[in-house]
């Protein structure tokens, strides 16, 4: 894969001015390291990926692909900077894990014997290829987020923006999940992540946390900050402690804020 | 997709519409092969050709309004045809049936060009456009009944018949002119089955594939009105192909477009001439109206298929 492009929000806002959903972002995102997108329901993490997507219309800033803003890029081009796997349950759970897999290769106009075989590998990479030809409805919630990171690796998208994938997961394939992201970007990619597992924050070296709350960014620092415990409880109210657990820092939170 | 069943599906809509010709009173006497050439298979062709727009265009429509009741008739084209229809028999009474034809052609375009102007604008959600077209619907229907009160039970009876959709034709020029907006249709529409496949997840998720999501529901809405205006034009709205037929075929094979797609305009083209084929054995000596029948024979079809689904499930 290309190097990744720095993707980057400027001053960014969404929503009218009586109801803004985002105010001012600012924020740099560099490839070849995940970025945590923390805060409570409702800060506006998902549209924030969603206007990194170009889902949203700005109100105010913009989002920058290597300073040329998303608007500019075509649509092919934007399929391959930018791959979503999102949060709401799909409308295509009718469809067999392969076909998911190949609509996942639009953007490349390939004839569909070459999508076909592309989407098989991509199961494959995952373990799944034998699931090919069933449908969504009839695998497990990990077996269908596994079919959804095999449509990512298929797109072949430098930035990966994920709105909660371990959801709903054991955490066993959570730990899955987090295994595929960290690889793809330390092949210089890009991932962005979405979540409310602060767990993952402590599990995850050089990993950059950013916390949003009521649309504003109110944090933004290195996963292994020393005080990375204060900060986050400082940002959704709670008291949060490092700890060490056999020889590994993790982050529990004790409970609300005086 | 399920191959063997995709088979087996597209053998029996084949062996339906093989047997469709040879149904009804028996062909005997010198003018059996008259009936034959000139009126059962140019019937058949017909019922191939609308059956296999309706079923695909009723496909199609459900994956970019991301909602299963989407299909021409919910969405205000039939309506149109029939406000269409209507106003030529009230206004040129005298007028050449070709014309009605027409009035019902321009009427079904219109409602669905100003449906597919709502949808080119993408920041519409599926549903706002499916309640656009049911909202169309409606006011094209209000306006036909309007128009009825100003008719003379002459316009009026000759609408409410056309309404009831017929294959009746003698000869092959009805099928021939029909085939070169049907057969554009359906390639048109084929031609989207990868966009549709990645519609099928959503008009965002669409997007991030890099699909045009405003200009490919818009051609889907477009040219699906194109091949059933023509349709309906020809033959009067004929009930439930649109609807029911993509139904039954992905619960048979598979939501993959591709397959149901191809696979509806098959199933289509053979149910619709083996129920014209029915109509003409149940009522030998009236013209039943197909849509009668596709009706009685569709509508169990989707319930006793949904009925096992909650049986297999439950």
């Amino acid at each position: 894969m290309r190097v990744a492009p720095t993707l980057r929000a400027r001053g960014l806002g969404v929503g009218p001015p009586s109801a803004p959903r985002l105010v001012g972002v600012d924020v740099e995102l560099t490839p070849g390291q995940v970025t945590l997108l923390l805060g409570p329901n409702g800060a506006g993490k998902s549209t924030l990926v969603r206007a990194l997507l170009g889902l949203e219309r700005s109100t105010a800033g913009a989002v920058l692909v290597d300073d040329r803003p998303l608007e500019t890029l075509t649509r092919a081009e934007r399929a391959a900077t930018l791959g979503w796997l999102p949060q709401q349950p799909a409308l295509d759970a009718e469809l067999t894990a392969l076909e998911v897999v190949e609509a996942a290769r639009y953007r490349f106009g390939e004839p569909s014997r070459v999508a076909r075989a592309a989407a098989q590998s991509a199961l494959d990479a995952l373990g799944i290829g034998a699931l090919a030809h069933r449908p969504l409805t009839t695998l497990s919630g990990g077996e269908v987020q596994r079919v959804r990171l095999a449509g990512l690796r298929a797109q072949q998208a430098a930035w990966w923006l994920l709105d909660e994938p371990g959801n709903h997961l054991d955490p066993t394939v959570r730990f899955e999940v987090v295994d595929h992201l960290r690889a793809h970007a330390a092949s210089g990619g890009g991932v962005v992540l979405v979540t409310h597992d602060l767990a993952l924050v402590a599990h995850w070296p050089g990993a950059r946390v950013v916390v949003l709350q009521a649309g504003r960014i109110v944090e933004s620092c290195a996963g292994d900050a020393p005080d990375i415990a204060e900060r986050i409880g400082r940002a959704f109210a709670l008291v949060v402690r490092s700890v060490e657990v056999d020889g590994a820092r993790r982050l529990v939170v004790v409970g609300p804020a005086a | 997709m399920n191959g063997r069943r995709a088979l087996w599906l597209a053998a029996a809509a084949t062996g339906a519409l093989a047997a469709s010709p040879w149904l009804g009173p028996a062909l005997e006497g010198e003018t059996a092969a008259f009936v034959l050439r000139e009126l059962r298979l140019p019937r058949a062709a017909l019922g191939v050709l609308v059956g296999a727009t309706l079923a695909m265009t009723g496909a199609a429509f459900q994956i970019v309004f991301e909602n299963p009741l989407a299909s021409p008739t919910t969405l205000g084209t039939t309506a149109g045809a029939g406000l269409g229809a209507l106003a030529v028999l009230v206004f040129a009474p005298t007028a050449a049936a070709s014309l009605v034809g027409l009035g019902a052609f321009f009427g079904a375009l219109s409602v669905s060009f100003g449906l597919a102007a709502l949808a080119r604008s993408a920041s519409l959600r599926a549903d706002d456009l499916v309640l656009a077209g049911v909202a169309l619907s409606v006011a094209a229907g209000a306006a036909t009944t309007g128009l009825q009160l100003r008719a003379d039970a002459a316009a009026t009876l000759a609408s409410v018949r056309w309404a009831m959709g017929t294959l009746s034709t003698v000869g092959w020029d009805a099928p021939v002119r029909l085939s070169i907006p049907t057969l554009l249709t359906l390639t048109v529409l084929l031609a989207h089955s990868r966009a549709l496949q990645a519609l099928s997840a959503g008009a965002d998720r669409a997007a991030t594939l890099g699909v045009d999501t405003g200009r490919v529901r818009a051609r889907v809405l477009l040219f699906g009105a194109l091949g059933v205006a023509a349709c309906v034009a020809t033959t009067g709205p004929i009930a439930f192909i649109g609807l029911l037929v993509p139904h039954v075929v992905r619960r048979v094979v598979g939501a993959g477009p591709r397959a149901l797609l191809g696979l509806s305009a098959v199933v289509g083209a053979g149910f619709l001439p083996l129920a014209d084929a029915l109509s003409r054995l149940a009522l030998p000596d009236r013209d039943l109206p197909v849509g009668v029948v596709t009706a009685a024979l569709g509508a169990p079809t989707l319930l006793w298929l949904l009925a096992r689904r909650r049986a297999r499930v439950a």
